[in-house]
């Protein structure tokens, strides 16, 4: 009843909506800050006006449908959630922002374009190569289901730069503490990417103590991390992702065909370092200064 | 066995009641904090058993939560181990959320019959897997088994959220695995036995601490109270200079000071009652003294008390009076000095009499030269053991009583007499009358002898002349002529002397009825009683004078009836005479002092006897009955004067004379 009430509503905002369609309907999986940081930097350089539906307080909402009604020139998708709302719409753009993997979610859908939440390769390796660690390598976990993509970029950019890189596929999370023994004495740098499997909770734990008994740094992908004993990390910037979409946005909107659009990298890394980590470990940060 | 009376006397004391309360409260609170104590030490144990082994639960899931996951059943083993190590844990086991135990380790070696199976780690872990998130226990009788489970977050919602710092909202746990730690209560039971003992002892020791500390206690607390209670019964039974030693500054002390102050106030006042009572005493002992002394001046006998030596020992008001003696020069003399006057005891001294027999005995004096008659009484005084120590010896002046006795006498008399007058009335009334027919003849018979001797004469004297003296009647004539007319005039006097005599017993008889009313004079009347007299006179005296004064008063009166007493008197006076040379004296004068008019008439005669004077008045009674005496002159003499308002009176010795003397008021 009381769904039914909302649903009421919302189609009786977008019926009066309708008149004044909006440019832009910005859907938001979760109201969080690097999402909202994402969408105040899309909104600072986006041409068009906006509406913003939040996915997790309009829950149950048929999102095609409001799309359908809404009609708007562009959609902009922030997070997983809201770019599987919108996974088959095929009519109007989309540019999606903050999804990790939406190749997974679009297939080969030809209206989907956005920015990639993963940091180029090449940042990673010149972090650590700024380490000056004594015959690094680099020791990876991945599930090849979910990063197998970007573990094949990250070794083909490696080799390019001649570091030697150990990555171990686990299918599961169980697997982790053992393949991690396994790889002992392999590496002596650990990149910990965005994969869910690996970065499950126990297997972090578990990488994190077996990282510290082996003293070895943790290079990972979110700040969050450092805090918890990683070395260092190379973070996203939500805003400058929102400018990156919004640059998309306004492209879109002067007319150009969104499958014309390539995905784009994350232009803009933040670094953050964990120095009493660092100097546990022994490890110089000076090279990182001017990184 | 404890006699029933000391329980009794305990019950009564103040100390032991307050000493059975303090050790009722010193085991109240001592079991009390000894069960407190040991039930709080042994919950404590339980308690920190039970954190304990919460804890290491806890900490044994925490633990294998990895390995488990990875199911690294050595990792189990070793963590396993490394609990066992704990004092009190037996058994240590870990359990996958299937059931299957993945690793399990016990004290000694020893396999636990206990052991889980699949389904009991299925239900306790229950139906919903997350859900039981903190640990529970399991207690049993000699052991407690406490149930962790293995927790593990659930893979992340989404991707992205690896990146974001908030805690996604979904986040969801799950149980991976269950881990049983089994701890013994061998230790919990012996630090509970081990408690139990201590407590005892504890209790012990706080018992006789207390015990101790109460009874020392309450005899310092008591103590003031005891000297107190002391003291309360000192002076309840009437030691007032009891004080109580203050030994504290509290109510006890307080109590003392005031019990004190009580003492001080009552042992002051008694000594003021005592003080008071004593000058009570002394005041009534003196009133009573003075009472007493009062009293016996009071007296109006004379009251003495006499010493067993006749030594006067107190006398009376009246016995000084009377004797004219102080009381201080009264004491210590003899009683016959002061009494009678004697330089030794009286022949009648009724304290003789006492002396002799120690009774109460009586005697009549007649002290002559007090002019009194006594009586006297002495009556033995004795000290309380019965000695005798002397007399009270009590004299009364009967003088009066003596007197009144004599009035009383001549009362009677005169009663007697007024009978016998009646009788002399009755008598005389008849007689006169028979008297005065026979009188009335020879009168007559008188006055015709008389007429015929004067006629008779002329011829007696013719045949004298002529034939010279004859014998007539046994006398010569010539005597019988001069005698005879003497003879008639005899018989006309005793003719005349009879006629009065029954016209004076008439009026004796018939009081009153004569003539009182003239004047007389007592000189002529005296002159006429001499002359009627002048025969007898003759015939009893040769010195008879009369002295009479001439001035004398008359007096109102009857001359017959006062003639009749004086011729009475001289009667007496020429009766009473032994010889013819003693005189008798007739005087008349006047009183002036009395304003009387006297006749004395006094004589040289015998004197009146002492037995017949009393009755001198007395009619019929006479000591002339034989020679011719009527006893009846001097008692209607006496009853003349007295109808002339006279008095009678006669002052008589005997052998010496008597003075009989008339007084005669003049008006």
């Amino acid at each position: 009843m009381r769904t039914l009430f909302l649903t009421f509503l919302i189609s009786l905002l977008f019926t009066a909506v309708n008149a004044f369609a909006s440019d832009v309907l910005v859907l938001q999986s979760l109201r969080v800050k690097p999402f909202d940081d994402a969408l105040r930097g899309f909104r600072s350089l986006c041409k068009g006006d906006t509406k913003t539906v939040m996915l997790d307080e309009a829950a149950g909402a048929d999102m095609v449908r409001l799309v359908r009604e809404e009609r708007p020139r562009l959609i902009l998708a922030i997070g997983a959630e809201a770019l599987k709302s919108v996974k088959r719409i095929r009519e109007i753009p989309v540019i999606y922002l903050m999804v990790l993997n939406p190749e997974k979610i679009t297939g080969n859908a030809r209206n989907f374009a956005g920015v990639d939440m993963n940091i180029p390769p090449e940042k990673y390796l010149s972090l650590m190569e700024s380490l000056h660690l004594p015959k690094m390598r680099v020791g990876i976990l991945y599930d090849p289901e979910q990063s197998g993509g970007f573990v094949k970029k990250i070794q083909q950019t490696a080799r390019a730069k001649g570091i030697e890189i150990t990555a171990r596929e686990v299918r599961n999370a169980k697997e982790v503490p053992e393949a991690l023994t396994g790889m002992k004495g392999s590496f002596n740098l650990f990149w910990m990417l965005p994969d869910s499997t690996v970065v499950n909770p126990e297997a972090f734990e578990f990488l994190l103590l077996f990282t510290q008994q082996n003293r070895t740094p943790v290079v990972t992908f979110a700040g969050k991390y450092v805090d918890t004993g990683a070395l260092a990390s190379l973070d996203i910037d939500g805003f400058d992702l929102g400018k990156q979409a919004g640059e998309m946005a306004n492209r879109v909107l002067d007319g150009a065909r969104v499958s014309d659009i390539p995905s784009a990298e994350a232009r803009k890394a933040v670094m953050k370092l964990n120095r009493k980590v660092a100097s546990k470990l022994g490890i110089s940060l000076a090279g990182l200064e001017n990184f | 066995m404890i006699p029933p009376h000391i329980f009794s006397r305990l019950r009564e004391s103040f100390k032991a009641k307050l000493f059975s309360l303090f050790i009722l409260v010193i085991v109240v609170i001592s079991f009390s904090f000894t069960i407190f104590f040991v039930r709080h030490e042994s919950n404590s144990y339980q308690e920190q058993l039970l954190s304990e082994g919460k804890l290491l639960a806890s900490l044994l899931a925490y633990n294998s939560r990895l390995p488990v996951f990875a199911e690294n059943i050595e990792a189990l083993q070793s963590a396993a181990e490394g609990i066992i190590k704990h004092d009190n844990v037996v058994s240590v086991a870990i359990y996958s959320s299937g059931g299957e135990m993945l690793a399990e380790v016990n004290k000694g070696g020893t396999v636990r019959s206990g052991a889980l199976k699949g389904e009991d780690v299925k239900k306790i872990i229950g139906a919903d897997p997350g859900k039981m998130l903190s640990p529970s226990f399991l207690e049993a009788s000699n052991d407690i088994s406490f149930y962790s489970p293995i927790i593990s977050e659930v893979i992340f919602p989404s991707t992205e959220s690896l990146y974001f710092t908030d805690k996604p909202k979904q986040t969801e746990y799950r149980t991976i695995g269950l881990v049983r730690v089994v701890l013994g209560k061998t230790d919990l039971k012996r630090r509970v036995r081990e408690l139990l003992l201590v407590g005892a002892l504890f209790l012990a020791f706080f018992l006789l601490l207390g015990i101790v500390g109460a009874y020392n206690l309450l005899k310092g607390i008591t103590k003031p109270l005891n000297s107190l209670m002391e003291g309360v019964r000192n002076v309840g039974t009437g030691d007032l200079s009891q004080r109580v030693p203050i030994e504290t500054a509290d109510e006890i002390g307080q109590v003392a000071l005031a019990f004190n102050t009580m003492a001080e106030t009552l042992e002051r006042r008694e000594a003021e009652k005592a003080q008071l009572e004593e000058q009570l005493r002394l005041t009534q002992k003196m009133e009573a003294k003075e009472e007493w002394e009062r009293t016996f001046d009071t007296v109006t006998d004379l009251v003495a008390i006499i010493d067993l030596e006749r030594r006067i020992v107190q006398i009376n008001e009246s016995i000084a009076d009377r004797f004219g003696i102080s009381r201080e020069e009264a004491v210590g003399r003899k009683c016959f000095e002061i009494f009678h006057g004697n330089d030794m005891a009286h022949a009648d001294c009724p304290y003789r009499r006492l002396l002799e027999d120690g009774r109460e005995h009586e005697a009549e004096f007649n002290e002559t030269k007090l002019d009194s008659y006594f009586w006297t009484t002495v009556t033995p005084l004795r000290r309380s053991g019965g000695t005798l120590t002397g007399c009270v010896h009590v004299t009364r002046d009967i003088t009066e009583w003596k007197r009144a006795e004599d009035e009383k006498k001549a009362i009677q008399a005169k009663l007697i007499q007024t009978n016998k007058m009646t009788s002399l009335g009755l008598l005389v009334s008849g007689m006169a009358h028979e008297v005065n027919n026979p009188n009335n003849s020879i009168k007559f018979t008188a006055h015709v002898i008389a007429k015929i001797w004067h006629d008779l004469l002329p011829v007696l004297d013719q045949y004298f002349r002529e034939e010279g003296d004859f014998v007539i009647g046994g006398q010569n004539y010539s005597q019988l002529r001069e005698s005879f007319p003497q003879l008639l005039s005899g018989i006309t006097e005793g003719s005349r002397r009879i006629e009065g005599i029954i016209k004076n017993l008439r009026e004796f008889v018939q009081k009153g009825k004569a003539d009182m009313s003239l004047q007389v004079d007592i000189n002529r009347i005296v002159s006429v009683s001499a002359s009627i007299l002048s025969n007898q006179i003759k015939m009893h005296t040769n010195d008879f004078k009369l002295d009479l004064i001439e001035d004398v008063p008359r007096v109102r009166g009857n001359s017959q009836q006062l003639e009749q007493v004086v011729i009475n008197l001289i009667m007496n006076a020429l009766q009473s005479l032994p010889d013819k040379d003693k005189a008798v004296r007739v005087e008349t004068f006047f009183d002036e002092h009395a304003r009387e008019a006297v006749i004395r008439v006094s004589d040289k005669g015998t004197g009146i006897p002492a037995e017949v004077k009393n009755r001198l008045f007395e009619p019929f009674y006479s000591t002339k009955l034989e020679s011719g005496g009527t006893g009846l002159g001097l008692a209607i003499s006496n009853v003349i004067v007295k109808d002339h308002l006279g008095v009678l009176e006669f002052d008589s010795k005997p052998g010496m004379g008597t003075i009989a003397i008339v007084r005669l008021p003049v008006e």
